[in-house]
Formats: C-alpha cells, sequence, structure tokens
C-alpha cells in the first residue's frame, strides 16, 4: 500500500493544484476562441448531445415525479394537491432540472472528455502533436470547450421538458390529480425568461464542466491508474463546481426578486 | 533601433549541440553538465541504462523538457531562447518516434500518416493520403493502411510510427527506445529498416536505447550516458574501443560482435514483485 505525504506537502500539492486549475481556464477560454477545428468540433458537439441527453432525460424525468409526491404530499393536508404543478414548476425549472441536466452532462461527457484526454496524455499522444509543432490545446481542448457550451443548454432545456413531462406523469397516473389542472398548474409559474436563464446557466455550467474536464484530463498521471484517476477527479470537482455556480447565477438573478 | 536577426544556420553546425546542460526533478539531478555536439546527416544512438538521463536528453531537444542550466541548440537555433511560434516552427522541421509508438488510436493507419500532412502541411486531403500511402509502403506496410493500429504488431506500428514521422520530410528525426518491446528478429528488421531509411534519406536520425546491439546496428556514432553524466562520445568504433572502465562495465554485457549477430534471450523479469494496491 502507499504511504500517505504529510499533511504540510499535501496542502501545498493541493494549491499547487488549484492554482494549475485556475490558470488553465484562462488558456482554455483562449483555446476555444482560438478557432478549433470545424469538423471536429461539429461532431464532438453532437456525440455530447446525443451522448448526454438519454442520461438527462431519465434523470430529470425521475426527479420530476419525485419533486411532484412530494410536493403533492405536503399540499394534500390543505387540500392542494393540484398545487404541486406549481413548485415543481417554480423550482424544477428554474433550479433542479438545470443542475441536474448540467451534472448529468458532467457524468457522461464530462467523464469522457477527462477519460480520452487523459488517455492520450497517458500514450504520449498530446507530445506528438507538440512535437509536429501543433498545439494540443486548440486542437483538442477547443472542440470538446465549444462541444460542451452548446451541448449543455441544449440538455438543460431537454431536462426541463423531461421533468415536466415527469412531473406530469406522476401526477396524473399515480396520484390521480387533474390532467389539464395539473399541466397549467406546471406552466402557470413559468415564464419565457426561465428558460432563457436556464440556456445561459447552461452555457456559463457548460463552459466551467468542459473546462474543469480538459484540465483533469491534460493533468493526468501516467499510466492506467493516472486515467481513472483524472476522470474520478474531473467528475467530482465538475459536480462540485456546478452546483456552486448554480447557486451563485440563481442568487445574482432571482436573488434580487426575493 | 536596428532588428536583430537570428543567424541563418551554417551548413556544418551540429544538428545539435548541448553545452553545460544540467536538469534537476526535485533534489535528483538527473543530467549533469552535459556537453555535445551530433553531427547532422548521421546516426547517433544514445546509449545508457535505464534511468540515466536518455529520455530527458530528448526532451531538450524537442523543447517538452526544459534545463536548469545550459544552452540547447537544434537545426541551428537556440530552443529555450525561442517563441512559443518559433519553437513550434523548429519543431515541425523534426519528426520523433515515440518508445510506445504515440499513434492516434482513434485514427486508421493511413490517416494517422497523412495526419501531420494534413493537419501541420495543410496539404489537400487526397494528396495528403496518396502521399501516406506511399510512406507505408515504404515502410513494408503497403496491405495494411485501413487497420486501426491496435489491429497491428509491435513491430508494425514501429513502422506506422516512422512513417508518420517521416512524413513532413524533416530534417532530424529522434527515436525514443525503437526497439523497446520488440523480440530480436523484429528488432533486428527494425534496425535494417532505420539504416536503409538513413541511406536512402541522408537525414540526421538521433536515437536513443539502452539497446547495445541495435546500437551497433545502427550507429555511425555514439554516445554512452552513465548517471546523467557523458561518459564516451565519437564514432562507434572509437566508443566500443573504449577503455574506461564505466564504458566497458556497460558495453561488455554483450558478448564481442553485438550487432552482428542475434542477440542473446533477455533474462526473465526480476521484479520486487511488490504490488501497490
Amino acid at each position: 500500500m502507499s504511504a500517505r505525504p504529510a499533511p504540510l506537502p499535501r496542502l501545498a500539492a493541493a494549491v499547487a493544484d488549484l492554482t494549475g486549475a485556475a490558470a488553465f481556464w484562462p488558456r482554455a477560454a483562449l483555446a476555444t476562441l482560438r478557432g478549433p477545428p470545424l469538423l471536429d468540433t461539429a461532431l464532438l458537439t453532437l456525440r455530447l448531445v446525443v451522448t448526454s441527453v438519454p442520461v438527462v432525460f431519465v434523470v430529470t424525468f425521475f426527479s420530476g415525479a419525485m419533486l411532484t409526491v412530494q410536493a403533492a404530499a405536503s399540499l394534500s393536508p390543505f387540500g392542494g394537491g393540484a398545487l404541486a404543478g406549481i413548485a415543481v414548476g417554480f423550482g424544477g425549472v428554474r433550479e433542479v432540472f438545470p443542475l441536474l441536466a448540467a451534472a448529468s452532462v458532467a457524468a457522461r461527457s464530462g467523464a469522457e472528455i477527462a477519460s480520452q484526454l487523459a488517455t492520450m496524455k497517458a500514450t504520449r499522444q498530446t507530445d506528438a502533436l507538440e512535437v509536429m509543432g501543433l498545439d494540443p490545446l486548440r486542437l483538442l481542448v477547443g472542440p470538446r470547450m465549444v462541444a460542451a457550451v452548446l451541448g449543455t443548454p441544449v440538455c438543460v432545456l431537454v431536462g426541463c421538458a423531461a421533468g415536466m413531462l415527469g412531473a406530469q406523469a406522476i401526477g396524473v397516473w399515480q396520484l390521480g390529480l387533474d390532467r389539464g389542472a395539473m399541466w397549467n398548474n406546471l406552466w402557470s409559474g413559468v415564464v419565457a425568461a426561465d428558460l432563457v436563464v436556464g440556456a445561459v446557466k447552461g452555457v456559463v455550467l457548460g463552459f466551467m464542466l468542459g473546462a474543469i474536464s480538459a484540465r483533469e484530463g491534460l493533468a493526468a498521471g501516467p499510466g492506467a491508474r493516472g486515467v481513472g484517476r483524472a476522470t474520478n477527479r474531473a467528475v467530482i470537482r465538475a459536480l462540485v463546481a456546478v452546483s456552486a455556480a448554480s447557486l451563485a447565477l440563481s442568487s445574482a438573478i432571482y436573488g434580487r426578486l426575493a | 533601433m536596428s532588428e536583430q536577426r537570428a543567424p541563418a544556420p551554417i551548413a556544418d553546425e551540429p544538428a545539435v549541440a548541448l553545452s553545460g546542460v544540467c536538469k534537476r526533478f526535485g533534489d535528483r539531478e538527473v543530467i549533469h553538465d552535459v556537453t555535445l555536439a551530433i553531427p547532422r546527416g548521421r546516426i547517433t544512438a544514445l546509449l545508457g541504462p535505464s534511468g540515466s538521463g536518455k529520455s530527458t536528453l530528448l526532451g531538450f531537444v524537442t523543447g517538452l523538457v526544459r534545463p536548469n542550466a545550459g544552452q540547447v541548440r537544434v537545426l541551428g537555433e537556440d530552443v529555450f531562447a525561442l517563441p512559443r511560434r518559433g519553437l513550434l516552427a523548429l519543431r515541425r522541421r523534426m519528426g520523433m518516434l515515440f518508445q510506445d509508438n504515440a499513434l492516434f488510436q482513434s485514427l486508421s493507419v493511413v490517416d494517422n500518416v497523412a495526419f501531420p500532412l494534413l493537419r501541420v502541411a495543410r496539404r489537400p486531403a487526397p494528396e495528403a493520403k496518396s502521399r501516406a500511402l506511399a510512406l507505408l509502403e515504404q515502410v513494408g506496410l503497403g496491405g495494411l493502411h485501413d487497420r486501426r493500429p491496435d489491429q497491428l504488431s509491435g513491430g508494425q506500428q514501429k513502422r506506422v510510427a516512422l512513417a508518420r514521422a517521416l512524413a513532413l520530410e524533416p530534417e532530424l528525426v529522434l527515436f525514443d527506445e525503437p526497439t523497446s518491446g520488440l523480440d530480436p528478429q523484429t528488432s533486428a528488421a527494425i534496425d535494417a529498416l532505420l539504416r536503409e531509411t538513413q541511406g536512402r534519406l541522408g537525414t540526421t536520425f538521433i536515437a536513443i536505447t539502452h539497446d547495445i546491439v541495435s546500437a551497433a546496428a545502427i550507429a555511425d556514432h555514439v554516445g554512452l550516458l552513465v548517471d546523467g553524466r557523458l561518459r564516451a562520445f565519437g564514432t562507434r568504433g572509437a566508443v566500443w574501443a573504449s577503455t574506461d572502465p564505466a564504458v566497458r562495465a556497460f558495453l561488455d554485457r554483450v558478448p564481442a560482435g553485438a550487432g552482428e549477430a542475434p542477440a542473446a534471450p533477455a533474462p526473465p523479469p526480476t521484479g520486487s514483485g511488490d504490488l501497490e494496491l
């Protein structure tokens, strides 16, 4: 078994790691702005959407259903079970569904980005690009950043729709709520601006999860163990960052309305 | 103020010149005050046991590893004085064959070889593919161009990596352990291919290797690195005739006539058996 390093060096290593991660973000943004290869970018964006949407759909569908069960259970004693749709519409579309959609993209596509880049690093394919006189950031990170920034808002909107469908389905089929009233209540609290905000959140969260996943991939240690660790760290860090950013965005956007 | 231009490379200038180069990783000095000049148009092998600093030296040449002290000149350019754009331009004049080949696993064999032609030289796709096919033919892989790298044997992957390294007609080709992991017969075939290719193109080849048999078979010049210090450098004959005890201790591990006779089979691995869990 490997011995754990002493606390002070571990702290120093953690600070160096976080500094390296923070320094990577502007480089990733620059690589994205420098115009990544178009075909690679289009294919990766399509891949991110196609592979993430099923996960996002299932996760947000069930979440919408669960929120409805809880909301109906809380409101029923006061005779307002049908009003559950309003609570789910508000809280789900504004907060829960975008966050879960971004988290699902981080788990599905962020992990893929990290593991692909980590494998390329471990097998020295990134060094091969450098020795050819090519910039791995522009060639590898740029297209993945664009894919995450464009694909995540799509997934967020799909997540909102799936969450509403999940709420409607359980409300009508299991809780016996009126079909028309439930649907109207779901939409009564949601305005077009909420969906725009969701999409904007998707752009920001997509950039973050793309940058975190790419950085962890390119900072991977050697061998299969390095690839595994990088993938694991990418998912954990992306989930934490996406949750924190989601709260910060909500506070900035909706906090004024409180 | 007059603009200073970098001096034009001189034809007689060495392909690679290291001057007082040192490198430390933490407290450990892996390269100690190395000075050497590698001639153009020849095959030079940098020999040494594992951990002697050979890969670090190659890292200096590609600009991937920065020395703590000293100067590295490659093809007439001071590698670490170049701006990023200049370094990328210098790298385009080099080719490299990595120890594990570093082939792009998501691309077919022909696309791997065409990659630098498309992405670096910006050649049209049909021209790049036809040149890649010609290169694959030259390295003896004419019929395997549609396969993926992981469908090839180790020796075949080396040949693909060689074809890719030669695609941009580089002035300098670097080889990181070109026969590592290959059986003696395949090693001999790769050595013969390197010799034949260099003879045909006249390009400067630099190979780092711990394989004495391979170095004897391909090299015009040999350098011996032990514990980060350059113990010998010169023509193969001069280094092979060296009486320096450190040189003899390394070279005498293989029988006389190495490079002409097939290599002895490798001993079984003798790892400590510790498994990190």
